[in-house]
């Protein structure tokens, strides 16, 4: 952001320059010890709080009272995009994988075997038995 | 020990200046390269692999729905078809909003209309009534000057009223003392009768 902050509608609005890369990713909008993002589809050389091509969706990374994290997705503009060829983000497919557009991600089931393991771990060492098969990752 | 007798201490974003050696306890120290696990990695590979494929794969089968949405005679029919048919929608709205507002102005002008025959046969009357009294005027001024003309003095009649006016001689002049009394005449001498009156003015007054 530079000096004078320059207004404009989030929701997009961009010149989307023909055969540039472009990029869906996440546009952080929260404050300090808040995170709030945008899924916006931008340029991949443009600042993520210049203004997109066109906003795709929202996250929460904060559970809410119900311990939920919420996310919006617009399902067609985002398939648009990829079949545009925009590029995806790391943390944006992960999102997109656990919605049913993409496949899961491979770093999801990274996670979450290692969780597991973890899981396993702690109950293994309070009761002080149990087996030691979680090394193993499973999918 | 500071870096330099000119430099400042900074007490965030403390870093080690380049010029700095490697300290003597870390002189020969190795760190251990962390590796993941290696059937982890294979798997994570493998994973890997698996997922860009099918991004290409679905990459494809998208570019491919958005440009089927665009192209072929069907879908280019049903696109001009609904085109076609909200524009014939547009045109009905039209001809309705026109036969209303046409309505509407139809009346308003046979309104205009009475209004203005109206103002015009007014402006008729009253123009006639016009018309009609300086008629009148006119009429009444020459009966007056047709009564005024029998006492014209005409060449017939012109020694009949030069031997009257010699006849009687009027004298328009008078004079008023102090006890305002009117003495009439300025070379005759007043008469008798007239010092009568001048009795009877002084009297009134």
């Amino acid at each position: 952001m530079g000096f004078f902050p320059v207004i404009f509608p989030h929701a997009g609005g961009a010149l989307s320059i023909k055969h540039a890369k472009k990029g869906i990713r996440l546009a952080r909008y929260g404050c300090v010890n808040r995170p709030f993002y945008h899924i916006v589809v931008n340029h991949l050389g443009r600042n993520q709080h210049e203004q997109p091509i066109e906003q795709l969706g929202t996250y929460d990374p904060m559970p809410n009272h119900k311990k939920e994290q919420l996310v919006s997705l617009n399902v067609e503009r985002i398939q648009y995009w990829i079949g545009e060829g925009a590029a995806v983000s790391g943390p944006c497919s992960e999102l997109f994988g656990l919605a049913g557009i993409l496949p899961i991600h491979p770093e999801t089931y990274m996670k979450a075997w290692r969780a597991r393991k973890k899981n396993l771990e702690s109950q293994q060492v309070s009761p002080k038995e149990g087996n030691a098969e979680a090394t193993q990752p499973a999918t | 020990m500071s870096p330099s007798p000119f430099s400042q201490v900074q007490v965030r974003w403390r870093k080690k200046p380049r010029w700095l050696p490697v300290a003597k306890s870390k002189m020969f120290k190795v760190p251990e390269r962390k590796r993941p696990p290696s059937d982890e990695h294979e798997e994570l590979k493998r994973l890997h692999n698996q997922y860009r494929t099918e991004m290409k794969s679905l990459r494809l089968f998208f570019s491919e729905r958005t440009k089927a949405m665009s192209t072929g005679e069907e879908v280019l029919a049903e696109i001009a078809k609904r085109e076609e048919d909200a524009h014939q929608e547009a045109v009905r709205i039209n001809a309705e909003w026109n036969a209303r507002v046409a309505e509407h102005r139809e009346k308003l002008l046979a309104e205009e209309k009475e209004r203005e025959v109206e103002e015009i046969l007014e402006a008729v009357e009253k123009a006639r009534k016009a018309a009609l009294e300086m008629k009148m005027k006119a009429e009444e001024i020459v009966r007056q000057e047709k009564e005024r003309a029998k006492n014209y003095i005409t060449p017939e009649n012109i020694d009949e009223a030069i031997n009257k006016a010699l006849d009687n001689p009027v004298d328009h002049e008078f004079a008023i003392d102090l006890d305002e009394n009117i003495i009439k005449g300025r070379r005759t001498k007043p008469v008798q009768k007239e010092q009568e009156e001048i009795q009877k003015v002084a009297m009134s007054a």
